[in-house]
């Protein structure tokens, strides 16, 4: 996956515009690659994607991550030239953590399936008991397949102000109240900077100061 | 064996609402795990997200070509996750994240008619129990 994309111009044209960076381990990958022959010297090997997802997992890991990151300014930069050194720890820290995160999670289910393949341990039942809910409880099908356009299509509606309106009529808004459906419950990953002054890219992604998310 | 039923306190009320039949075969237990959601920590799980399998491949795909909410919306609507591997369903579930499971499962508590609806409330409240433990991980 490409940190640029096509986004649209004026008329059917397409432009490459840089998409922002966001620290996540192949946007890493990405710009580690783009180190050149002499600072690859200087810095030893280079990395591999899986040792940067390792590497991800562990605060050593996310430091070294991060002064390697740091060496490529120029390149960051280049890519979104909003990109903002003082976030960068934060980000590729909270990065790290959830993919921390999401290992234990997936590895739950991979030991249960390990154990024993045909027998399903608790958690395995259970989800595959979701498989079949699309008649039953389609709610729930609905969110998992609106956080996958989520994370894939749905950017370009966001922005545009069309989010609400696909929760609209996916009946989530219904469910979760229209405010928190388009806004909290699935937010769509931006695939563009957020610019100044306006105009198609303004729409920022929510955020909440510290302290004011919802407690589960 | 007891079936266990991880249920937050006000989910737990509800659930002393159903029949004596109803409830009977059935353990709760109080979910005191909790997790602060914030639109970050939501977008960041997003941005993790890489699903494999052929069915939510070409589900992607199709999505891809929607231009119209409306159109996507429908798409969404007709998705069915039949067939799609536990790893995978897992992987949708950990971007979801717990807060709207609790929502779905206050929902689902008040329409309870007979013992597999309870079945389903307790495979989502698995599901967002383990997911909750996974989340407590802070760092190593």
């Amino acid at each position: 996956m490409s940190i640029f994309s096509a986004a649209p111009a004026t008329g059917n044209e397409s432009i490459e515009v840089p998409r922002g960076f966001y620290p996540t381990p192949e946007a890493i990958h990405e710009v580690l690659e783009q180190a050149t022959d002499a600072d690859i010297d200087k810095k030893m090997e280079q990395m591999d994607l899986e040792r940067i997802v390792a590497e991800m997992q562990s605060v050593e890991g996310r430091e070294g991550i991060c002064a390697r990151l740091m060496e490529q300014q120029d390149t960051l930069v280049k890519i979104d030239p909003n990109f903002d050194p003082a976030l960068l720890e934060e980000q590729v820290h909270m990065v790290g953590t959830t993919l921390e995160q999401m290992k234990d999670f997936e590895f739950k289910v991979a030991e249960e399936t390990e154990k024993d393949p045909e027998k399903k341990g608790l958690l395995r039942r259970a989800l595959g008991a979701v498989g079949g809910f699309a008649k039953k409880h389609p709610v729930v099908t609905t969110l998992l397949a609106a956080s996958l356009v989520a994370g894939g299509v749905a950017s370009g509606f966001y922005m545009t102000g069309n989010w609400e309106l696909f929760m609209a009529s996916t009946g989530l808004s219904k469910w979760f109240g229209a405010a928190e459906a388009a806004g909290e419950i699935i937010t769509p990953t931006p695939s563009t900077p957020i610019l100044p002054g306006g105009g198609l890219f303004e729409v920022p992604p929510p955020t909440s100061p510290p302290g004011l998310g919802t407690v589960t | 064996m007891m079936n266990i039923l991880h249920l937050k306190p006000a989910e737990k009320e509800l659930f002393k609402k159903l029949s004596k039949e109803l409830q009977e075969g059935w353990s709760v237990e109080e979910e005191s795990q909790s997790y602060e959601e914030t639109p970050e920590k939501s977008n960041v799980r997003l941005r993790l997200l890489r699903v494999h399998d052929p069915k939510i491949a070409s589900f992607m795909d199709a999505a891809e070509k929607k231009k119209d909410a409306n159109d996507l919306a429908e798409l969404v609507l007709d998705t069915d996750l039949s067939g799609v591997s536990e790893a995978e369903i897992a992987k949708l579930f950990f971007v979801l994240g717990p807060t709207p499971l609790g929502k779905i499962i206050e929902a689902l508590m008040q329409t309870v008619s007979e013992d597999n609806d309870i079945k389903d409330i307790a495979a989502i409240a698995t599901i967002r129990h383990e997911l909750l433990s996974s989340l407590q991980i802070s760092s190593k």
